[in-house]
């Protein structure tokens, strides 16, 4: 990341949380792009600070333009998305919009991934035999019904669905996706207290 | 494993904050003046603004504080202390044009949160998510860490009475630790060099009292010099010296944490209401179970099945975080084994 490009991002985020702006310039982060090919004038920016804990964040910017921090807010994201422009016009275009918004929004307090299959979701490296009963059930109950985000039409927009692990919780999330960016997200917890990897 | 389903709304409100607590008066008086003066002078000065605040706190208590606060927020809006306590986001999710998509605060940061503000239903199957229009705030004014200093007088007093919960309590008021809220989900951290702990308001105020005992410990690894997160630690020690030194940390903190939500459940006698597990708690009980059972089978006093159960649960949790058994770190999604290595990698890594 050029040296420009990461004091721009800095200033940017001064004025929004000055903390992450201090992380965006320090020698001991990283700062990458994040995939969006959906923006026309944005990039999303993912922030990696090596501290005590690893701080991660992701910062929407465009030079001129206000940033946004996307870091727990799908608020923030679909308003970096109208600033853009964005235009959703394919079930496949509004799947790969709301995928990037559940990464680049999710919780950084917990082990939050979105699941393409059953073969994702993570449990701990040590269950017992009850557990192990549990795996066995869930993978069973879910190996046909969990799929990547998919698309379909919906109106004028689009309807994804999406799989969430959050921890120890499985959750459905249904999102209207409206062609200029705006979402309606629906979640159903699916199960609870599995006995999976957590996050720290 | 019914299923439930939550629609994404603004969350409930935080319950009444009980009453304040006494504070020790450790550090001189200030004037209250402090703060508008540091405030004016910029956020360059953050970590000023905060030692003010917290010797306020001490000097006048945390109310006085908060209401001062509070009083100045309304003359002064825009400036990181001149804010409401909580900061609230409320954009809506899309302008009032689209149809499709009517907008709804996903985000909006308040006590009492969780992660992802959500609104239990209590009957149907599937509920979607009423439209609101809420105002919106410029942007720039969204995120920055405030102050809720009722809030954090309710975290202190969830763990005051524990074990741990005094000495990670105590650790703050002797270190001028300043505590601040961060944003909804971004996550909690000790920043050393601010002398700083910022809270996930996003996380419920029980499981944020289990936090605070973590971030204590670090805060306090920093000030007693054990800490190899330095510039120092760094450049001085071995790749291997470091990951370990940096586990260890970790697994106290951690192991703390847990010992102080297991410390509640017994006095709770039983389930404790708004915790969540904890990060390494299974390995920890696990084997804190099995030691502790196997140790009075062989006929040891119940203390020294306690002591030894404590150190086999400690120990679960460090091979946790070397191996990633049931740990990943909650951002890179990889062991803190690993983690740790490519920090120091990163520290030995000329700039480009």
């Amino acid at each position: 990341m050029a040296d420009d490009t990461r004091r721009a991002l800095g200033k940017a985020l001064s004025t929004i949380n000055a903390d992450y702006a201090e992380m965006v310039v320090d020698k001991m982060s990283d700062v990458e792009t994040y995939p969006a090919p959906f923006l026309k004038r944005y990039k999303i920016y993912k922030v990696l600070n090596y501290g005590t804990h690893p701080v991660l964040f992701y910062v929407g910017f465009a030079p001129g333009a206000p940033a946004y921090l996307l870091t727990g807010s799908l608020e923030n994201y679909v308003q970096m998305a109208k600033d853009d422009g964005v235009a959703i016009h394919s079930p496949e275009a509004a799947a790969e919009y709301v995928a990037t918004a559940l990464e680049v929004t999710r919780s950084m307090s917990e082990l939050v991934y979105v699941v393409k299959s059953v073969d994702d979701v993570e449990f701990a490296g040590d269950l017992d035999a009850d557990e192990e009963r549990q795996k066995q059930e869930f993978l069973d109950k879910y190996r046909a019904r969990i799929q990547a985000p998919q698309g379909e039409p919906a109106g004028t927009g689009y309807h994804v669905t999406a799989f969430v692990v959050a921890n120890q919780n499985l959750s459905r999330y249904s999102m209207m996706v409206s062609t200029a960016g705006g979402l309606t997200p629906e979640v159903t917890t699916l199960e609870e207290n599995l006995p999976l990897m957590m996050g720290a | 494993m019914a299923e439930e389903t939550r629609a994404i709304a603004p969350a409930a409100q935080q319950p009444a904050h009980p009453p304040p607590t006494a504070e020790a008066v450790a550090a001189p008086p200030l004037s209250p003046a402090v703060l508008e003066d540091s405030r004016r002078a910029g956020r360059g000065t953050a970590p000023v603004r905060a030692a003010a605040i917290q010797r306020l706190q001490q000097s006048v208590g945390n109310h006085a504080v908060g209401r001062l606060i509070q009083r100045r927020a309304s003359s002064a809006p825009a400036a990181p202390l001149g804010r409401p306590p909580i900061s609230v986001q409320r954009h809506p999710v899309e302008e009032q044009d689209d149809e499709l998509a009517p907008p709804v605060p996903v985000q909006a940061t308040r006590s009492g949160a969780p992660d992802r503000p959500v609104q239990r239903n209590g009957d149907g199957p599937t509920t979607t998510a009423p439209p609101t229009t809420p105002a919106v705030t410029p942007p720039a004014v969204l995120d920055a860490p405030s102050t809720d200093l009722s809030r954090l007088d309710t975290i202190k007093n969830g763990i005051k009475n524990t074990t741990n919960g005094a000495t990670a309590l105590q650790t703050l008021t002797d270190k001028a630790v300043v505590i601040v809220f961060g944003t909804a989900g971004a996550g909690s951290f000790f920043a050393s060099g601010a002398n700083k702990i910022t809270l996930n308001p996003g996380k419920t105020n029980v499981d944020l009292g289990f936090t605070l005992v973590h971030e204590a410990n670090h805060a306090a690894y920093f000030h007693s010099k054990k800490t190899a997160n330095t510039a120092k630690g760094l450049k001085d020690l071995s790749r291997d010296a470091y990951v370990n030194k940096m586990i260890e940390e970790e697994t106290e903190s951690t192991v703390r944490q847990i010992e102080t939500k297991v410390e509640l459940e017994v006095a709770a006698g039983g389930t404790l209401t708004g915790a969540s597990t904890q990060a390494g708690e299974r390995s920890y009980k696990k084997a804190y179970k099995a030691k502790y059972d196997a140790d009075k089978a062989a006929g040891k006093t119940e203390e020294e099945a306690k002591a030894a159960a404590r150190a086999a649960g400690a120990a679960e949790v460090k091979k946790d975080f070397e191996e990633g058994i049931t740990i990943k770190t909650s951002t890179t999604h990889e062991s803190y084994k690993i983690y740790y290595g490519k920090a120091w990698d990163k520290s030995h890594t000329p700039a480009p």
